[in-house]
């Protein structure tokens, strides 16, 4: 598979970017919300969260250890793994996926880390391309204000410390907010994602994005059969063996 | 830009590779070509000489080895999450380990290389260049020595040495319905792809059918051409190593006595490592290359590489030591 093609899946990959405090979460749960309530069978999965690396990049990121290159290689392994187990399946099965950050987020975060940028793109070459990608555009200092505002401590990587911008981790953080939304812009020119104005109402927003989406959904007729529904979908058959690690 | 290495793709932009002194030397082969007995004899060999010498192996990382075996034992891992979790561990003890020991001027010793996860990768998907793209940032090794093996005389030797398993005898791609004639035909495949790989990256083929002395001295021989080329002669081993080295080296040794090998052993050391010593970090471990025989030196974990000293100065501290490298 190769990332430069569309897809030969039966279902929908849809996908939300945006720097921290961009509001693409609030608007993925909105747009999950509206998709169901539509009738259509929604999958939704988030960046970070596959359970086989999960605590060798908490590991590594406690003690501070991650180097670009490793930092950029744990993403895309919890990529793949969520690629193939949780990704890929409810594609192959004709269903509509929300990925809360995708494969740009790596392409931003790895290059600001000093990473090839042309080297990231090869690694997450086998990732599928997605039917429609959202951008949520902010102006640094809105995004800065929300994520400030709402979180006590910022954690070590999150702003940046390991890149010696600054000594400080709320000035650190403001750069590097500002150096990945520079990335950003280069990437929606690149790989052609939808932007979506993020310092518009939460609803003005979401009214844009569902128009889009049903746009594209224009003949795509899968609807959801009658059953119960789960609040977790478990692809795997087996579970992993338990980390023993303290 | 110069560098003091080339990398397979893009490298690492971020690091300074300019400097790095030390040489890189990889050694693969399938698993149980008697790689690692071959290693064990190969860093006695070159730290009698005054070399420092780390050997790295694969999946040995503290940042993702035991995310290795816990995934392996699921035995729900697809190819390509195996194969990224693979070049993060690489990845972590190429920047915390090797490029700082090839920076302080060590000789490293890697058992198996980037290669293994090439071979590993073509025999489940033959037409995919893209673990090669993901491996862009690998420096490309002074050395490699491929430990040639054919399947029917590995077999035997698996079996001696703790059996078959998973993995190794490639399970995962159902080549066969039982773990003997999987084992072979897996085996069969990375030993092709090994070879394939020859001539494209410039292995030094070693027949791994003959004793550990044979193929030790075949090592040792590339090894030295390879270490020669910046640091001028070799000191050989003296005899009684328990085996043979080339006529050549033997008549050498020969020819010098006790203090000239000493002599010239403490010069070329401090060359290479200058007055003060050198301190690095591998891991979560310190290795500290003394100017002074350590007290405990053979047999002591502190891993100290010595070399000989006639001033009796008090043992070195951490701190107080004169290059740090830090990763």
């Amino acid at each position: 598979m190769f990332f430069q093609d569309s897809h030969k899946f039966p279902g929908k990959l849809i996908i939300v970017e945006g720097i921290d405090g961009s509001g693409k979460s609030t608007q993925v749960r909105l747009l999950h919300s509206f998709l169901e309530s539509k009738g259509y069978p929604v999958f939704m999965t988030e960046w970070n969260s596959s359970e086989v690396i999960k605590k060798t990049t908490k590991e590594g990121k406690k003690k501070k250890s991650l180097t670009p290159t490793t930092f950029s290689l744990l993403h895309a392994t919890d990529f793949a793994d969520r690629l193939f187990y949780q990704i890929l399946p409810p594609l192959k099965a004709g269903m509509i996926v929300l990925a809360d950050r995708y494969v740009y987020t790596a392409f931003a975060r790895d290059a600001v880390r000093g990473a090839h940028p042309a080297w990231v793109r090869k690694v997450y070459n086998f990732a599928a391309r997605p039917d429609l990608a959202f951008y949520f555009k902010t102006p640094l200092a809105t995004a800065i204000d929300r994520i400030l505002s709402g979180r006590p401590k910022l954690k070590y990587y999150e702003a940046g410390l390991d890149l010696n911008l600054a000594s400080n981790s709320e000035e650190s953080f403001k750069i590097f907010q500002g150096m990945i939304l520079k990335e950003y812009d280069r990437i929606v020119a690149e790989f052609g994602l939808t932007v979506v104005d993020a310092t518009l109402e939460i609803e003005e927003q979401q009214q844009m994005v569902r128009e889009v989406v049903m746009q594209q959904l224009q003949g795509f007729t899968t609807k959801r059969r009658n059953y119960a529904k789960r609040n977790k979908v478990f692809w795997r058959r087996f579970a992993l063996p338990q980390d023993k690690r303290p | 830009m110069p560098s003091g290495i080339k990398f397979f793709g893009e490298g690492l932009p971020y690091l300074k590779t300019s400097d790095l002194k030390g040489k890189l030397i990889a050694i693969e082969g399938t698993d149980g070509v008697g790689r690692s007995t071959q290693i064990e004899l190969l860093e006695d060999w070159l730290q009698v000489q005054g070399f420092g010498v780390v050997v790295t192996g694969w999946t040995r990382s503290n940042l993702a080895g035991a995310a290795i075996e816990m995934a392996k034992g699921g035995n729900m891992i697809d190819r390509m999450t195996l194969g990224l979790l693979y070049a993060t561990d690489f990845a972590d003890r190429l920047e915390n380990q090797i490029l700082p020991a090839l920076r302080s001027g060590f000789v490293v010793i890697a058992d198996r290389y980037i290669y293994n996860a090439f071979a590993r990768d073509s025999a489940r998907d033959p037409d995919s260049s893209w673990i090669k793209e993901v491996y862009g940032f690998a420096p490309v090794p002074d050395l490699v020595c491929y430990l040639r093996l054919d399947v029917d005389n590995h077999i035997p030797r698996v079996i001696e040495s703790g059996g078959m398993n998973y993995w190794e005898s490639g399970m995962d791609l159902h080549l066969a319905d039982n773990i003997f004639d999987s084992f072979k035909k897996y085996q069969k495949t990375l030993i092709q792809s090994y070879d394939d790989m020859v001539m494209t990256y410039g292995f030094e083929v070693i027949d791994a059918r003959r004793s550990v002395a044979e193929i030790q001295q075949d090592l040792q021989a590339h090894i030295e051409n390879v270490v020669k080329k910046t640091r001028g002669s070799l000191i050989p081993l003296p005899s009684g190593r328990g085996f043979e080295k080339p006529a050549k080296a033997g008549n050498e040794v020969a020819n010098l006595n006790a203090r000239q090998i000493e002599k010239r052993l403490q010069t070329g050391v401090t060359q290479i490592f200058g007055q003060t010593g050198a301190e690095i970090s591998v891991g979560e471990e310190r290795l500290i290359l003394s100017p002074l025989p350590p007290p405990d030196f053979p047999g002591s974990n502190d891993k100290v590489i010595p070399f000989s000293s006639a001033t009796p100065t008090p043992a070195r501290s951490p701190e107080d030591s004169g290059s740090t490298n830090s990763a």
